[in-house]
């Protein structure tokens, strides 16, 4: 599976972002091969506003069928959760937060 | 000539000021464009003639035409749009948008976007024209849209009060904008001082003649006074502290009701500040704007 995760940092020792939208780095995930697809510099991050909604649509384009990070906006929430894509809520090291997310979808 | 009042911090006074200005010049107009908390209609008292409630365009999207081409979320520059093609679905953050039309611009499927109105505030205009207020809606989050709104109502008189909005962001440089001069109202707490600051950073980048006009004023306290020194601006009028002011205010009595003495004292500063203005247009420049 495809994931997304908003990061740190550009490895999976990096921590997931404290914010969602604008966290620094825009990370794939492939769950199937475990390996990093994308990690690009946020370019969304500083936006003035509807932000949540941008790096949303991101996702909902690069075809990601889940989103790991910290709580989400309301216009994330909600833009994410009509696109159908689930967010997976953690905090600490993007590794554990991978192992979690498989572990709860049984992958 | 508009003359907007301002401060930077809220609660200095510029209700107080502005009421009182309107009050003492005969002839003059007030417009309340502290449309989160529009006051000076308790102090003016306006016979009130006409109320509209105003309205923004926003698109209201047709999913039977839509394409789901994703033009109008890619161009909107305030992301106010998501397409998520794959569900058929168009959302739309009503919060984020500006009306700006730009999706409908850029939109190829004809009828796919329609305009419809959004009613974000309410303008009262009475006293023939000569008093205008504006109320935004609770829950809308900008009201930069209903005060330019509102400038279609400006009233005709020769002398325009503008009592703007608090603060230093968009709605005060909005209603700032279109003034002949800037009355920034402070008083001389630190918290006050430092807004005041924020405030002239703003009407000298906007280049607008100003001058300050210092509420609850006590002889004992120079912060002000330093304040103007240091950065080379006018005290225009110092309103002194005074407990009779206060209770008046609270209960809805104007500043010139509880001391007559302030009607000439503000219409001189109405005098003061036209031969500024006047020195400005033709060019002769303060050293401080």
């Amino acid at each position: 599976m495809k994931i997304f995760i908003a990061a740190e940092g550009k490895d999976v020792e990096a921590n997931v972002a404290a914010r969602f939208a604008r966290c620094d780095v825009l990370m794939g995930y492939d769950t199937d091969n475990d390996e990093i697809i994308e990690a690009v510099d946020n370019p969304y991050k500083d936006g003035m506003g509807g932000v949540g909604v941008k790096v949303s649509n991101y996702i909902a384009e690069k075809g990601y069928e889940a989103a790991i990070g910290p709580h989400t906006g309301p216009n994330a929430t909600n833009a994410l959760k009509e696109a159908g894509i689930e967010v997976f809520t953690f905090q600490g090291k993007i590794k554990d937060a991978i192992k979690a997310f498989k572990e709860a979808h049984n992958l | 000539m508009k003359i907007a009042i301002a401060s930077g911090k809220g609660g200095t006074g510029k209700t107080l000021i502005s009421t009182a200005l309107a009050l003492s010049n005969k002839g003059s107009a007030y417009v309340d464009m502290d449309v989160e908390e529009p006051n000076g209609a308790i102090f003016i008292k306006p016979r009130v003639e006409r109320e509209l409630r105003y309205t923004v365009p926003i698109p209201k999207f047709d999913l039977n035409i839509c394409t789901f081409c994703g033009k109008c979320a890619e161009a909107c520059v305030y992301n106010a749009i998501s397409v998520i093609p794959q569900a058929k679905k168009v959302l739309f953050f009503e919060e984020l948008c500006h009306s700006c039309g730009v999706c409908n611009f850029v939109c190829p499927a004809r009828g796919a976007i329609v305009e419809v109105p959004r009613e974000i505030g309410t303008i009262k205009i009475g006293n023939g024209g000569s008093f205008v207020e504006g109320i935004l809606d609770i829950g809308v989050p900008s009201s930069v849209p209903l005060l330019s709104g509102m400038k279609k109502y400006y009233p005709d008189n020769e002398l325009i009060f503008i009592d703007s909005p608090p603060g230093t962001s968009c709605p005060v440089v909005e209603t700032v904008k279109d003034a002949n001069f800037v009355i920034l109202v402070t008083e001389p707490t630190p918290f006050g001082l430092n807004d005041l600051g924020l405030a002239l950073e703003v009407v000298r980048e906007l280049k607008k003649p100003h001058g300050i006009v210092v509420n609850k004023h006590e002889d004992s306290n120079t912060s002000a006074r330093e304040f103007a020194k240091e950065h080379g601006v006018e005290i225009l009028l110092e309103v002194p502290f005074r407990r009779d002011i206060a209770e008046a205010y609270s209960e809805g009595v104007p500043l010139v009701d509880v001391d007559p003495s302030f009607v000439n004292r503000f219409k001189e500063v109405v005098e003061y500040i036209k031969s500024r203005v006047g020195d400005y247009e033709s060019g002769e420049r303060d050293s401080d704007t």
